[in-house]
């Protein structure tokens, strides 16, 4: 008898502490947080699988524009870079500066001359929406990375033949708004940025070569895995130079899946020295144990869409060249590849000089 | 690895294991404890085998593989009957265990068995995304694959590459030296999530819990954010948790056995030998054993004698730990090199690592800054921040061991019943109060066990709405936990993106300089190219590249020159990066400062010879 009234005992209190517990442990503001995460994971979870108009994968942006000034900064983590309206939404630039340590929330509050409301219409969302259901919090963005957040205009908004934008950024957990420092903006009295304003800022999107690309990957359904990566934002010297017109820097990868293949191609890093008055040609040679082809064709080709021949090529632009690796050379790590470049005029090869790569018969020995 | 060979190699691992179970043969003991025996008997002996070696300078593979087979094999014909009657005895055990429960006690078996098969293919999928991983752990694991050998790695960060001791890294070299590939480095973890459950399951049999509650119970600890999360990284604090559990299951063995003994023995030196802070578990399993022994002795179960072999037993099984020590004591004066031991105030052993200096690099959370040490757990434990992460210092255990974990032990001590419960939770006390960073999940990860004990309890003695509660709010709890964090520490986005790449060309890109620099020498180094790396540099374990082609060695600035490496990656103005700009034969090739601080690097080539 003494045994069960002992575990009657513990039970009721396990069930008043679960209830306490549980209590507590709900009211967090932190929960909310996290309710919003799992349905953001859930549209993404069910855009994934669904294979409807085929599969949208969006890359994170290339830190193409990084030498941009920021317009404001949030705290350490994060800048504002830029603005635009583009369609029926307002296009606003981020940088993360360092890896950042939560995923921010941001506000949008539209407000129109002689109302004296705080704003008309307001929208608030995890920053790093890219799309209806879409999104790559701030957690998951890189240092030094360019991200495009998109926010729909209020249907009041459009209909509005004038108004004022005004951003900012708040962590859902706790509720704080973060203070936006800037010089270039202006910040209300409710802590707010105007943004998109002024006739200073210039329309950056379209310059952004890297929002052309991501304008050109919602359209078209080849999907890129790998991009190469914009080699212009870091100093490369010369591994290969051929007198003192054009210079090898290195080889990089692209890979690119339609709905059926995966394509792998090799990509080879270039610059130019001197404006060029021909349009060079480039020898490939993929070498694997018994097997070889060589392949040849115009310098410049591009990996998704045509070619930038070298009479195009401007000088100390970097430039790429890309091939698809040629079927039964998959293993790149196995694969030999030589380049040589070719004058079309004469029909003759160039002589390379390095010191850092094997050069045997006009041939160089590259990459990996 | 080529199919026929990966089966192999599967095949002569659960071969081991099963073997060496078959060899416990204690008839108290359940077939858990038994195959729990045989995962702890295996881990032990890839490591003792890799030390043994590693001193020989005979850490080749095929070597290890060798051993390992004609162990196995001689093992099989000294044993054959009784491997083939335990093999027996599983599979016929294993049914009936199913049979025997409901299709809801099924559930949490399933459940787990979904969370090992998706921790599996993230494994596969993603390239090893752990900051610690690829910061030292892996280099650790690489370095003893390129060297063949035990030597100190030199290296910028001394105490984390040189220093911290790496039973943990051994076992994972042993994944990827089979497979040859940096792939699976995260892998390691993998099975010790498993062991950890067993174990649970193990002891909750030796108190008396039925099949049917402990997987409900399980649950709580399998599915801990921090605890989940870590089975698919290259970390290697849930090899401590899994191994210590098992430990204390055969801790609980009140018999005193020789096989017992052995076991604890090889669990302390395992568990110590993986880190200098893991310490306190193995402290732990001898003083438990002690007590043990000291229990039987007054019983007059064990004799003088038997008591000094098993002395004897302990030092041979758990010298894959203490060796560790004995060769930082040799090398540096100091056996916890390069932690410093101070006890009340008077520093023992000398070493950098002190207590100011850790406790100032730990990012404690502001919340929790100040707080006497028993105030620091409740705030982490309610989880005032919602991301689940590998290495969270604000969270980890998940809603389930708040809400239910901790009254679930508390009932457990309420309940009238056997001293084992108070020997665990009294256990788990001195940790958190012992523990220096207590408050840092990842560091006790074990305890949501003893609250899955406790929630166990409570299933198999409570009311049936109890029941109902309980199991209603364990479904609930690890489905939070599961869709908060199946896709960490990527995205959605990004496993479907590695997915669909050729395995080769999956890799790791979370810092800038992974895209630049690495990516250069990656795409570009040819063959096993000399790389060499200056002060300061992190992630290091990226320049070995994904198929560990490339040699790496920290290069001091007077060693720069192309008959030591072919390229270097330094951070900018290091005494590398100094040296190799004024070296003549040392060439700039990328200079990639989109980072800040030491992942702001150039990247040289040295020399002209070509590299094959």
């Amino acid at each position: 008898m003494k045994r069960i009234s002992q575990t009657t005992l513990a039970e009721l209190i396990f069930l008043i502490l679960v209830l306490i517990m549980g209590y507590i442990y709900i009211r967090e503001p932190a929960r909310k947080a996290s309710w919003e995460q799992i349905q953001w994971k859930w549209r993404v979870l069910r855009q994934m699988l669904s294979l409807e108009g085929g599969v949208h994968w969006v890359p994170p942006l290339d830190p193409k524009a990084f030498p941009w000034p920021p317009l404001a900064r949030f705290g350490d983590e994060l800048e504002l870079i830029g603005c635009d309206r583009l369609g029926g939404n307002l296009v606003t630039l981020w940088r993360a500066r360092v890896p950042v340590s939560r995923d921010y929330t941001l506000y949008v509050h539209f407000t129109k001359p002689g109302d004296s409301r705080s704003f008309f219409a307001q929208a608030d969302h995890l920053l790093g929406r890219f799309g209806e259901g879409k999104f790559r919090p701030t957690t998951q963005w890189q240092p030094g990375e360019i991200v495009v957040d998109l926010t729909p205009l209020p249907a009041e908004v459009e209909r509005e033949p004038s108004f004022s934008t005004h951003v900012g950024l708040w962590v859902p957990e706790t509720g704080f708004r973060l203070q936006p420092q800037t010089e270039q903006l202006t910040v209300d009295q409710y802590g707010r940025l105007e943004i998109c304003s002024s006739s200073a800022i210039p329309k950056m999107l379209d310059a952004n070569a890297q929002w052309s690309l991501f304008k050109e990957m919602a359209r078209d359904p080849q999907m890129i895995l790998v991009a190469p990566f914009d080699w212009s934002t870091v100093k490369l010297n010369a591994l290969a130079r051929w007198e003192d017109r054009l210079e090898f820097l290195g080889c990089d990868v692209a890979i690119t899946r339609n709905q059926k293949e995966v394509y792998v191609w090799q990509v080879t890093i270039w610059r130019a020295l001197i404006p060029l008055d021909r349009d060079f040609l480039i020898n490939l040679w993929f070498v694997q144990q018994s097997k070889e082809i060589m392949l040849e064709h115009l310098l410049g080709q591009q990996f998704l869409d045509g070619v930038h021949p070298t009479h195009t090529w401007k000088p100390n632009q970097i430039m790429l060249d890309a091939v698809p690796v040629p079927s039964g050379f998959a293993d790149l790590s196995k694969v030999e590849i030589r380049l040589r470049i070719k004058d079309p005029q004469n029909e003759r090869f160039l002589t390379p000089n390095s010191e850092l790569l094997s050069v045997q018969g006009g041939w160089l020995t590259i990459c990996r | 690895m080529k199919g026929i060979e990966f089966l192999g190699f599967i095949a002569l691992n659960i071969g081991l294991i099963l073997m060496l179970a078959s060899g416990f043969t204690k008839d108290r003991w359940f077939l858990s404890d038994r195959l729990l025996a045989g995962l702890v008997a295996w881990a032990w002996l890839i490591v003792a085998l890799e030390i043994s070696f590693g001193y020989l300078g005979l850490l080749y593979r095929e070597i290890l593989l060798s051993w390992l087979s004609i162990f196995g094999i001689v093992l099989f014909i000294l044993r054959y009957r009784s491997s083939i009657r335990f093999l027996r005895d599983l599979w016929r055990g294993a049914w009936k265990f199913w049979h025997d429960l409901s299709w809801l006690d099924r559930f949490p078996g399933l459940l787990m068995g979904i969370g090992g098969v998706w921790t599996t293919v993230l494994i596969v999928w993603l390239p090893t995304l752990d900051w610690d991983g690829q910061w030292y752990h892996l280099p650790k694991v690489f370095s003893r694959l390129q060297w063949r050998d035990l030597r100190p790695i030199p290296g910028y960060w001394p105490y984390f590459i040189t220093g911290l001791m790496e039973t943990g890294e051994l076992l994972i070299l042993w994944l990827v030296m089979a497979f040859r590939h940096a792939w699976v480095s995260d892998g390691g973890s993998w099975l010790f999530w498993w062991v950890g459950i067993l174990a649970i399951y193990a002891i909750g049999r030796k108190a008396k819990l039925s099949s049917r509650v402990l997987g409900w119970g399980a649950l709580i600890w399998a599915f801990a954010p921090v605890v989940w999360l870590q089975a698919r990284t290259a970390h290697v604090d849930l090899i401590v948790a899994g191994l210590f559990l098992a430990g204390l299951n055969f801790a609980l063995d009140c018999s005193g056995s020789r096989q017992a003994s052995a076991l604890i023995a090889m669990v302390a030196g395992l568990v110590g030998g993986i880190k200098q802070g893991a310490m306190i578990y193995s402290i732990i399993l001898a003083l438990l054993w002690m007590g043990g022994m000291v229990a039987q002795r007054r019983h007059k179960v064990i004799e003088r004698q038997s008591l000094s072999g098993m002395i004897g037993l302990w030092l041979l099984f758990s010298a894959p730990g203490w060796i560790q020590y004995l060769d930082r004591w040799i090398r540096y004066g100091n056996p916890l090199w390069p932690v410093e031991l101070t006890i009340g105030g008077r520093v023992i052993f000398q070493g950098p690592l002190t207590l100011a200096w850790q406790e100032g690099n730990m990012h404690t959370p502001t919340l929790i800054r100040g707080l006497p040490k028993w105030l620091q757990w409740w705030p982490i434990w309610l989880e005032l921040d919602n991301r689940y992460f590998y290495a969270s210092s604000a969270n980890g255990f998940g809603p389930q061991w708040w809400i239910l974990g901790l009254p679930g032990i508390v009932f457990w001590l309420l309940r009238p019943g056997q001293s084992q419960r108070l020997v665990l939770v009294g256990v788990s006390l001195l940790i958190l109060l012992l523990s220096p960073w207590s408050w840092h999940t990842r560091y006790v990860m074990f305890l949501p066990a003893i609250g899955s004990l406790g929630v166990a309890e409570a299933l198999s003695y409570g009311r049936l709405c109890t029941k109902i509660l309980i199991r209603v709010l364990i479904l609930v709890s690890v489905g939070y936990v599961i869709a908060l964090s199946m896709d960490s520490p990527a995205w959605l986005g990004e496993i479907r993106r590695q997915a669909l790449l050729p395995p080769e060309w999956r890799r790791a890109t979370f810092v800038g300089a992974m895209e630049g620099a690495f990516r250069w020498l990656d795409q570009n180094a040819r063959g096993s190219a000399r790389v060499g790396y200056g002060d300061g540099l992190g992630l290091i374990g990226m320049l070995w590249g994904e198929d560990l082609r490339h040699q790496v060695a920290y290069v001091k600035a007077q060693e720069v020159s192309p008959q030591v490496i072919d390229f270097l990656v330094a951070p900018v103005d290091s005494s590398q990066d100094q040296a190799a700009a004024h070296h003549p034969q040392c060439v700039q090739i990328v200079e990639d400062l989109r980072e800040i601080g030491s992942l702001s690097v150039h990247l040289y080539r040295c020399g002209i010879r070509r590299i094959r």
